[in-house]
């Protein structure tokens, strides 16, 4: 996986340029790359940055939220799923569904970044995805559910097998500002039905002026912030002390309408492959 | 196909006074089940509905359904080996647990609720008292996992079944290889669940014209239906929806199917039960608070406790409940006797091998 380009210094990868220059006759500038080609295809990444407003999100770590409470988060877990790209001509590119399940999980490095393959060559501005689990998916036969879907694998503690449906999203932590006995916080935040309450939520996130330039030989690197201090604030502010436990209830919704816009775009990297 | 294996299909399908004539020229009845597993096959018995379960995607196989009798069997899917899925759920009890009005799991401690009956869950689509369950694949994932079940993580069970010496062969004659993952998993237990029919009781054969029912039984029917069958309707003495029978609240935080709607207005509301073998599954309720059948008709008689989710069925202007005289009651259990299924509760084939 490429990732040497933002740390190297200079001179090294002015000469990693030039060395490529000469390689890839071609397409030597990553800056300029050639026209899309779209019966041609290549991989993109979309790596979710969590954080805790500006610092970087250390599981364990303490940070103070928007109601001004100290919280210690010690897990984050969320399920990015339908992702589909727009290039800057409008086309969509919707990833098949059966290979579009993530599960970023704060605590595995590995899942943070999300490698999609096959895409059509463009140049892409807009990343669109669920957050959660849509109902579709929900009830897919058992045979169906793979990957981050497997409540045997991958995706074993996102799964309530007492109401038959993922959890979208979970976040827990500790913190004195709750008045209760138990000082930790749960938010386990799921729920595909119509009925009691769905949270079910997609969000697109626009790259602005610097497109995603899929080519055969660019892979670019799509860096999503995901700010926890969203959950926190926004639609509605969430304060540990006045509830601290958000699991399958109707004020799941309020962390739901939180969540959904703490992603970000940050910046792009128009790598080429290695 | 040997004598044996004709006489055992035939019986599914024939009554039992042609059958055990044939018995008579199969031998002994009580011979290993081997033979049988051979014809394992899902078949809707000819007075029930189109099952609700969709079986091409899980078609029952002899190969499956063995090692789904096997999982079902088997202590390896709880935490400390001690609990299988046969504990708690008894054969001759109709896979309820006889003589417990709680369960208890892993280091015995209790379950919220009675256990009911596993049979005929090809004809539901929802699970447990309260319906939260809705794909009978997933519905062992509840009991491994639950603390007071068998306390078991499903991914470490899939990994003690990878090491077993016996499961690989197993998995790889139901499925074509050794590969054990969730889904094969969760399918081979359905399979065995799938097979748990109970379809040849008195009252089976009755439908199926086979049979008819004594005067006694017939006037035990017709009491039952105009008290009984606005609920417990049908083929399964159910309408499979959720409601309020007037027992009183014992466990103010078992809101029954509230806990999967959270609406009020279904605080206290369980899933109406099939009566099927009736006579085996005491004690009797969501929580098994009522001992016999007996007790059941008092409770509609006179014990039916006014509250705001009260069934409107068993509200008549100021009066609560079923009227019911005491014969009328003799008679319903009369009628309720027909509904037991000696051949399913002993049939060798969902034994414990
Ligand atoms: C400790 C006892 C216990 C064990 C072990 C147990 N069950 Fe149950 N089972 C129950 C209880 C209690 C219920 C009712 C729970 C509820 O409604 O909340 C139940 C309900 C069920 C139902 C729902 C039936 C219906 O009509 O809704 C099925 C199916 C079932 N169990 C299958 C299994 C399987 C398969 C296993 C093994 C993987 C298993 N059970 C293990 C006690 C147990
Ligand atoms: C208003 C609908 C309704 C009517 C009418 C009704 N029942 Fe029920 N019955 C239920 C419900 C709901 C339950 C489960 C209640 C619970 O456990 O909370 C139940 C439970 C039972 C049970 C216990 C079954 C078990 O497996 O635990 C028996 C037996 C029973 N009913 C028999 C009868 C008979 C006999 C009549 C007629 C005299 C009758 N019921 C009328 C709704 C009804």
């Amino acid at each position: 996986m490429k990732k040497q380009s933002k740390k190297v210094g200079i001179p090294f990868s002015m000469a990693l340029t030039m060395l490529f220059s000469l390689m890839f006759a071609a397409c030597s500038d990553t800056h300029t790359p050639s026209t899309p080609n779209e019966s041609k295809t290549g991989d993109i990444v979309l790596e979710f940055d969590n954080v805790a407003g500006v610092d970087e999100l250390t599981l364990g770590k303490e940070y103070t939220n928007a109601a001004n409470e100290k919280f210690t988060p010690t897990m984050l877990k969320y399920y990015i799923t339908n992702i589909s790209l727009k290039t800057t001509t409008g086309t969509i590119y919707t990833v098949p569904k059966s290979s579009s399940y993530f599960l970023v999980d704060e605590e595995v490095k590995a899942s943070q970044k999300i490698m999609i393959g096959n895409v059509p060559e463009g140049d892409y501005t807009h990343v669109s995805f669920t957050i959660g689990v849509d109902s579709l998916s929900s009830t897919l036969p058992i045979e169906n559910r793979t990957g981050a879907l497997d409540m045997g694998g991958l995706g074993k503690t996102m799964f309530w097998d007492w109401i038959s449906g993922y959890i979208f999203f979970k976040m827990e932590g500790e913190s004195q500002a709750i008045t209760e006995v138990d000082k930790n916080f749960r938010f386990h935040i799921g729920g595909y039905r119509k009925e009691p309450f769905n949270n079910v939520k997609t969000n697109t996130i626009s790259l602005g002026s610097t497109p995603a330039t899929v080519r055969e030989a660019i892979k670019p690197e799509v860096h999503i912030i995901a700010d926890i201090m969203k959950v926190f604030s926004g639609a509605k502010s969430i304060s540990l002390a006045v509830n601290a436990s958000y699991m399958f209830s109707p004020n799941s919704v309020d962390i739901a309408n939180n969540y959904v816009n703490m992603f970000s775009f940050d910046h792009v990297h128009n790598d080429k492959h290695h | 196909m040997n004598l044996q294996v004709i006489c055992n299909l035939l019986r599914n399908y024939i009554p039992i006074v042609l059958c055990s004539i044939l018995l008579l020229s199969c031998g002994n009845d009580d011979n290993p089940q081997t033979v049988t597993e051979d014809i394992v096959k899902f078949s809707v018995p000819s007075n029930f509905p189109a099952p609700l379960y969709n079986l091409s995607r899980n078609p029952v196989t002899p190969d499956g359904f063995i090692l789904g009798r096997t999982l079902f069997y088997d202590g390896i899917l709880s935490r400390d080996g001690s609990i299988s899925c046969g504990t708690c759920h008894q054969q001759f009890a109709a896979f309820a647990h006889s003589g417990h009005d709680l369960s208890h799991g892993i280091d015995d401690q209790l379950t919220l609720r009675n256990t009911p009956p596993v049979q005929n869950l090809a004809w539901q689509k929802e699970f447990f008292w309260d319906g939260g369950v809705t794909d009978l694949d997933l519905f062992p994932i509840n009991p491994i996992q639950a603390h007071n079940e068998m306390d078991e993580k499903l991914p470490n069970v899939l990994e003690k079944l990878r090491r077993s010496s016996k499961y690989p062969a197993l998995f790889k004659k139901a499925f074509g290889s050794d590969t054990i993952d969730t889904g094969r998993f969760l399918k081979a237990i359905a399979q065995f669940q799938l097979m748990c029919i109970s379809s040849n009781s008195k009252f089976d054969k009755y439908e199926r014209g086979e049979i008819s029912l004594s005067q006694e039984e017939m006037q035990g029917k017709s009491v039952f239906d105009s008290k009984c069958a606005s609920c417990h309707k049908g083929t399964f003495f159910t309408d499979l929806s959720y409601r309020n029978n007037g027992l009183s609240v014992k466990n103010a935080a078992d809101s029954g199917r509230s806990r999967v709607t959270l609406n009020k207005q279904d605080s206290y509301t369980f899933k109406v039960p099939s009566l099927r073998n009736i006579t085996s599954t005491d004690p009797y309720m969501h929580d098994g608070r009522i001992v016999t059948l007996e007790k059941v008709l008092d409770h509609y008689e006179k014990g039916v406790v006014d509250s705001p989710t009260l069934d409107p069925l068993l509200k008549n202007g100021p009066e609560r409940g079923i009227k019911l005289s005491s014969e009328e009651k003799r008679l319903i259990i009369v009628f309720l006797k027909t509904l037991s299924d000696e051949t399913f509760l002993k049939n060798k084939l969902l034994s414990e091998q």
